[in-house]
Parts: structure tokens; sequence; C-alpha cells
């Protein structure tokens, strides 16, 4: 292979995604210009790999803006985010909601009573 | 994402709908959001509008994210996503499909005059053609297969390893333009 023909091939070698590798590497065995040329491209790649931890820096007030786009916890939503937060209070509003609807049942059946013995 | 990782209990509060948990999620991701949406359209004002859109629909789609893949990864599939449709409404999606023209190259400032290989590098990105770019960004820099980003852009997987064949190519040629060899 010749230096042309190896350097085009260099970008996907770099993957070892090539059935041509081992011709490559025959080539890149005695020639130093190709190989720096491999090393470059590895240079590079390694590089942009960790370029995903940095980046251009955003508007100082995006995060403001992005935080302004969450939605608002529906009423059952808030409900439910109470009761996870503060269980204690949510039993007890519970229980005293059970207590309620009990003590109005237990009146209801009593008025019941007291108008069929009328 | 950038500042710490995006834990399981974190994304239950978000999805019991506690605004604070939605915060700091937020807070830990939207640097490096920004920073693929900046890179893959190229344009900082741009890049805004679709950091915006995607958190928008993050928040719509989380109820139904089953934690099948990372957060991250399935948040910047709706990044790539958000800003292929931005690049589409703006009616450079042909030059996204097509791959043949380069976005406007950023101005450098005079701190770049001392610039580090890295800067070098943004710089030799952002002269890359939309279509080389998109492919060698979602590649090199954030690891996706070819399969995921022709699944996302779509076309083919072998037409992704042949776009990114040539970004990287070209990205080498840029490099050796500007004098910067990373």
């Amino acid at each position: 292979m010749t230096c042309e023909e190896v350097r085009a091939l260099l970008p996907a070698y770099v993957d070892g995604d090539l059935h041509v590798v081992g011709e490559i590497d025959v080539h890149l065995s005695t020639c130093d210009a190709c190989s720096a040329e491999l090393e470059a491209y590895r240079r590079m790649l390694g590089e942009l790999s960790r370029m995903s931890e940095t980046g251009p820096a955003p508007a100082a007030d995006l995060y403001a803006r992005v935080v302004g786009l969450i939605p608002a916890p529906s009423l059952v939503g808030r409900v439910r985010l109470a009761a996870f937060e503060n269980p204690a209070l949510y039993a007890a509003m519970a229980g005293g909601v059970a207590a309620a609807v009990g003590a109005v049942y237990f009146l209801w059946r009593r008025s019941q009573r007291v108008a069929e013995l009328a | 994402m950038s500042d710490g990782s995006v834990s399981h209990e974190l994304l239950a509060g978000c999805r019991r709908g506690d605004p604070r948990a939605f915060e700091e999620l937020v807070r830990i991701t939207y640097r490096r959001v920004y920073a693929l949406a900046h890179r893959l359209v190229g344009d900082r004002y741009e890049a805004e509008d679709v950091v915006q859109e995607a958190y928008l629909r993050m928040f719509r789609g989380l109820a139904g994210f089953r934690e099948e893949a990372r957060f991250e990864t399935w948040m910047h599939r709706i990044v790539t996503n958000t800003a292929f449709n931005q690049l589409k409404r703006r009616g450079r999606f042909g030059s996204l499909v097509e791959g043949d023209e380069p976005l406007e190259v950023p101005v450098p400032e005079s701190s770049e005059l001392r610039a580090t290989e890295r800067d070098e590098l943004e710089r030799a990105l952002a002269r890359l053609p939309e279509g080389q770019r998109t492919v060698l960004v979602l590649k090199d820099v954030y690891d996706l297969s070819c399969r995921e980003i022709g699944d996302e852009i779509g076309i083919e997987e072998g037409a992704v390893k042949v776009r990114l064949h040539r970004a990287r190519k070209r990205l080498r040629e840029i490099l050796s333009e500007q004098g910067g060899e990373p």
C-alpha cells in the first residue's frame, strides 16, 4: 500500500473497523510519516472524547430560563408530594378524613333509624 | 452530567413532581446539554432555543422514562432530535443531510491567541459541514453508536460510518491548516 492509500484509511483504522488492517500494519511498521499521522488521529480522538465534559459556556441566565419551564405540580401532585415529605402529617390527615366520613355515616344511620321508629 | 451524575433518587423526585428535584436535575445537566446543542447547531442563540425546547420535552416525557438507558443517553437523544427539528425549521436540514455546507466560524477572541488544543479543536469542529459535524460529535464526543446516530438522523448505519470517516479526515485537515495538533 502507498502512503496515500494508507492515510485515506486511517480515520477508520483507528476504530479497527477495516478488513485491510494487516496491510496497513505492515506499511506503518516501515513508514514514520504515516505512523506520525496515525498518532495525530489518536490524539485528536482522545481529545474529542474528553470534550463531553467541557464545552462552550451557556449564557448566565440560561439556568433560570430552563428552571422557569419546570411544570407546576397539580393539586393531586402537591398532595402526593406533601404525603411523601411528611408521612406523619399525611397519616393524621387521612385519619381525620376517615373519622369525619365515619361520623357522617353514623349520624346518617342514626337519623334513618329515628325516622323508621317514628 | 457536568457537575455530577443523575441518580435514581433524583429522577424519582422529579416523577413525584418535586420542583426542587427538577431544579437539581437542570442544575447538574444544563451545561452539558447546552454544549451538545451548541455543537450540533453551531449558534449560541439557536442552541439556547434547542436547550429550552429539549427540557420541555424531557419534563413532559420523564414520567414515561423507564431508566432502561442512562438518563444522560436519553437526554442526548432528545437534544439531538430537537436540534434536527430546529435545523429543519430553519431550512438547514439539507446541509445536514448532504453535509456540504460549513457553518459560520466563530470569530476568535483575543484570548484565543493563546488558545489551547481544545480551543483549536472547538474552532475546527465549528468549521466542519453540519452533516459531518453532527455525526462526529455524537460518535466521538458523546459516544453514541453508529446505529443510534443513524436512527436519530434517519440514515443507514453504513452511511453514518462513511460520514464519520469523512468528518475525521476533514477535521484532521482543518487542524493541520490551523496549526493545532491535538
